[in-house]
C-alpha cells in the first residue's frame, strides 16, 4: 500500500511540474458545462420519452454520463499508458526490480490518474449544480459505490490492454474500441434503449448490433446511477443492473489479472521488460 | 601460456553469488517477408551460456566483454528482471527463479543508462519513492537518504531537479538509489559508460573508496574497458559470446595475457643501445614507428620480466645516451585480451 502511495504522490508532483496543462485540464471541464447544459435544455423535450425510468431531466441525464465516460476513459486508458511511459523512460524495470509486491506497483502507477479524475468529476458535478443539476444528493454514496464498481470493472479491460503493451507494446486499438463502443452503447449521452429501437425500426441492420448494449458494462452501471440519484429509486431497484455489473467485474478483472500475470512473465522469458 | 582456471570447484560456504549452468538464450526477431517465406524458421541467439562462477561476499568482481557478450542479459538475470532457461543463480542462497522477492532485497542493479530517473521531480523526491519501494520507513528512510546524497557527493544539490544534473551526477544518484537498501550485491553495468575520462577517473576512485570498501558491498561491474576491469576489480571474468572465457584474479589475468609491451619515445630509434638490449634478450619485438612532427619516435618493444625489467631498460637506455621522453605500458585491450584467452583455450584444448 505504501508503495502504491509513493507512486501516487511522484506522479502527481510530476503531473503538477506541468502547471498550464493541469489548469487547462479542469478548466475546459468546467466551460464543457455550458454547451451540454443548453444541448441538454434545448433536447430535453425530445428526449424526455426515450430517458423515462432515468431521470425526466435531459441535462441530469447528460451530467451522469459524462462523468461516467471520463471515470471508464481513465479506468481503461490509465494503466496502458503508466506501462508505455515507464517502458519508455526505463522507470518500469527499476521499480519491478524491488521487492514491491506488482499488485502494489500496478495501482500505484495508475492510481494519480484515477484520483485526478475523480477531480475532475467532482468540478463537473459542481459546474453542473450551478447550472441547475438537480441530484438526490444524499444518495451520493451509492452512486459513488456504483460509479467505483464501473472503475473497477473497466480496470480490467486496462490490465489486459497493460498486458498487451507488456508482451506487444502494441493494444491494436483495444482501448480505443472499448472508450468508443462503450459510449456510444453505454447510455453515456443517449439511452441504450434508443439504440435497440433504432436499429430494429429504421435500419436494415442485423439485430445482433442493437443487442451489444448487452453485452456493454457501462448500460448496467449508468443506468443503476441514475435511476439512484436523478429517480431517487430504492437500492433494491437497481440491484439487478448493480448484479450484473458486479460479474462483469468478477470476470473482466480476472481476465486483466490472468493477462497481466501472463505478460509478466513472457516478459521476464524474453527479456523485454524495458525495452521499446 | 595457460588458461586461468574456471572457478567451479570449491564452493564456499555462502557465496555472494553462485551461477550454475546458468544460461539464456533469445529468440531473433525476424522481419515480415521473412516470416512469410517460412513461418515455422525460427533461430536463436545464445545470449549466455552455460555459465558457472562464484564471487565472494565483499569482493570486487568485474564482468569484462565486448558488446554482446551476454554481460546485461546476466546482470537481468540476477536482479530477476529476466529468467533463465537452464541453470541456477543464487543470491546469499535465495534463488532467482523460486526466491526473486528475496533475491530482490539484496540485490540492487545499476544500469548503464540514465533511464529509470523521474527526470522532472528533485533528486531527493526520487529517493525518496526508491527507499519507499524498498519498505525503508520514517526516520530511517530521511537519515538514510541523507546519508547516500552524502556518500554520493551530491548533498547540497538534493533539492535540484534532476533534468538539470550532468550525466555524472545522474550516474551517481543511480548509485545512490541503489545503495538505499544497503545492498548486499551491488550490479553496475558499464557504469563509467557516459562519463567523460575525468568523471570516469573519479567514479571509480568513488566505488573503490565508498562503495566496495566501507559498505562490506559485493560490486559486480559489467564492462568492456579491461583496463577499467584489470585496475578496479579483485578477480575479472572475461565473457564472449555468451560463454565464459576466463575467470580469475585481476592481476593474474592481466600477468597471464598481457604481454608487458611499452612504448617509448625517442630521438634515436637506431642507436646501438637499441641492438645491445635485443641482443641480450632483455627487449622482444622491437618496432619502430613514424617520426612524430615534434622529432620524437615512437618505439614499441615488449620486456619481460615485470616492473623492475622495464626499470632496467630504462636505466640502460639512458646510460647508454639515449634521449627518451616517454616510457608507457602499453594498455591491453579487450581485443588482444580475449583473442589471446581464445587462442590459449584452442592450445590447452589441442594438448589435452
Amino acid at each position: 500500500m505504501r508503495s502504491a502511495l509513493a507512486l501516487i504522490r511522484v506522479s502527481f508532483l510530476t503531473a503538477a511540474s506541468y502547471r498550464f496543462a493541469m489548469f487547462v485540464s479542469v478548466a475546459s471541464l468546467a466551460l464543457q458545462i455550458v454547451p451540454t447544459y443548453f444541448i441538454g435544455r434545448t433536447l430535453d423535450p425530445f428526449m424526455a420519452p426515450a430517458i423515462k425510468g432515468q431521470g425526466s431531466d435531459y441535462f441530469g441525464f447528460l451530467v451522469v454520463g459524462t462523468i461516467a465516460y471520463l471515470l471508464l476513459a481513465a479506468s481503461v486508458d490509465a494503466l496502458p499508458r503508466a506501462l508505455e511511459r515507464g517502458i519508455s523512460t526505463g522507470t518500469l524495470e527499476l521499480i519491478f526490480s524491488t521487492p514491491s509486491s506488482t499488485g502494489s506497483l500496478l495501482v500505484g502507477l495508475t492510481g494519480y490518474e484515477l484520483l485526478w479524475t475523480t477531480t475532475r468529476c467532482l468540478v463537473v458535478l459542481g459546474a453542473a449544480a450551478a447550472f441547475g443539476f438537480h441530484a438526490h444528493w444524499s444518495r451520493l454514496p451509492e452512486a459513488a459505490a456504483i460509479f467505483a464498481l464501473i472503475v473497477a470493472t473497466y480496470f480490467g479491460v486496462g490490465m489486459i490492454a497493460g498486458a498487451m503493451i507488456i508482451a506487444f507494446r502494441r493494444t491494436a486499438a483495444l482501448q480505443t474500441v472499448v472508450i468508443v463502443g462503450s459510449a456510444m452503447f453505454g447510455g453515456v449521452t443517449y439511452p441504450p434503449s434508443l439504440v435497440t429501437t433504432a436499429v430494429s425500426r429504421y435500419s436494415n441492420a442485423p439485430d445482433w448490433i442493437g443487442r451489444l448494449v448487452e453485452i456493454v458494462p457501462l448500460t448496467y452501471g449508468l443506468r443503476a446511477v441514475r435511476r439512484i440519484t436523478i429517480d431517487d429509486a430504492p437500492l433494491r431497484a437497481v440491484l439487478g443492473d448493480v448484479g450484473t455489473l458486479g460479474v462483469f467485474c468478477l470476470v473482466l478483472l480476472s481476465a486483466g489479472s490472468l493477462a497481466m500475470a501472463h505478460a509478466l512473465r513472457r516478459a521476464r522469458a524474453e527479456g523485454t521488460l524495458s525495452q521499446y | 601460456m595457460t588458461v586461468v582456471s574456471r572457478d567451479l570447484t570449491e564452493p564456499s560456504a555462502e557465496p555472494a553469488l553462485r551461477l550454475r549452468h546458468l544460461s539464456k538464450r533469445f529468440r531473433v526477431r525476424r522481419g515480415l517477408i521473412a516470416s512469410l517465406r517460412q513461418p515455422k524458421a525460427a533461430s536463436w541467439v545464445h545470449a549466455v551460456q552455460d555459465v558457472s562462477c562464484d564471487v565472494q561476499p565483499g569482493e570486487f568482481f568485474g564482468l569484462l566483454g565486448p558488446n554482446g557478450a551476454g554481460k546485461t542479459t546476466l546482470f537481468k538475470m540476477l536482479a530477476t528482471l529476466t529468467s533463465p532457461d537452464e541453470g541456477s543463480a543464487t543470491v546469499y542462497g535465495a534463488d532467482v527463479m523460486r526466491a526473486p522477492r528475496d533475491v530482490r532485497r539484496m540485490v540492487a542493479p545499476v544500469a548503464a543508462d540514465e533511464r529509470g530517473l523521474h527526470w522532472r521531480l528533485s533528486a531527493l523526491e526520487n529517493l525518496r519513492l526508491f527507499a519507499t519501494l524498498y519498505d525503508l520507513r520514517g526516520a530511517e528512510m530521511a537519515a538514510r537518504v541523507d546519508e547516500v546524497l552524502g556518500v554520493v557527493g551530491l548533498r547540497g544539490a538534493e533539492h535540484r531537479v534532476v533534468g538539470t544534473y550532468s550525466s555524472g551526477m545522474r550516474q551517481r544518484l543511480l548509485i545512490a538509489r541503489a545503495l538505499l537498501i544497503r545492498p548486499r550485491v551491488l550490479l553496475l553495468d558499464e557504469p563509467t559508460r557516459s562519463l567523460d575520462p575525468v568523471s570516469a577517473r573519479d567514479f571509480r576512485n568513488f566505488l573503490r573508496e565508498q562503495v566496495a570498501g566501507p559498505n562490506k558491498c559485493t560490486v559486480v561491474m559489467a564492462t568492456h574497458s579491461a583496463e577499467e576491469a584489470l585496475e578496479l576489480c579483485d578477480r575479472v571474468a572475461v565473457l564472449h559470446r555468451g560463454r565464459l572465457l576466463a575467470v580469475g584474479a585481476a592481476r593474474a589475468l592481466e600477468r597471464e595475457f598481457s604481454d608487458d609491451r611499452y612504448r617509448i619515445r625517442t630521438r634515436e630509434p637506431e642507436h646501438p643501445g637499441w641492438r645491445a638490449l635485443e641482443s641480450s634478450g632483455r627487449i622482444e619485438r622491437r618496432t619502430v614507428g613514424e617520426v612524430e612532427g615534434d622529432g620524437w619516435t615512437p618505439v614499441e618493444c615488449q620486456v619481460s620480466g615485470g616492473r623492475d625489467a622495464a626499470a632496467q631498460v630504462l636505466g640502460t637506455l639512458v646510460a647508454s645516451g639515449v634521449a627518451v621522453a616517454d616510457f608507457e605500458r602499453v594498455e591491453l585491450s579487450l581485443a588482444d585480451l580475449i583473442e589471446r584467452i581464445v587462442a590459449s583455450r584452442a592450445l590447452a584444448t589441442a594438448h589435452a
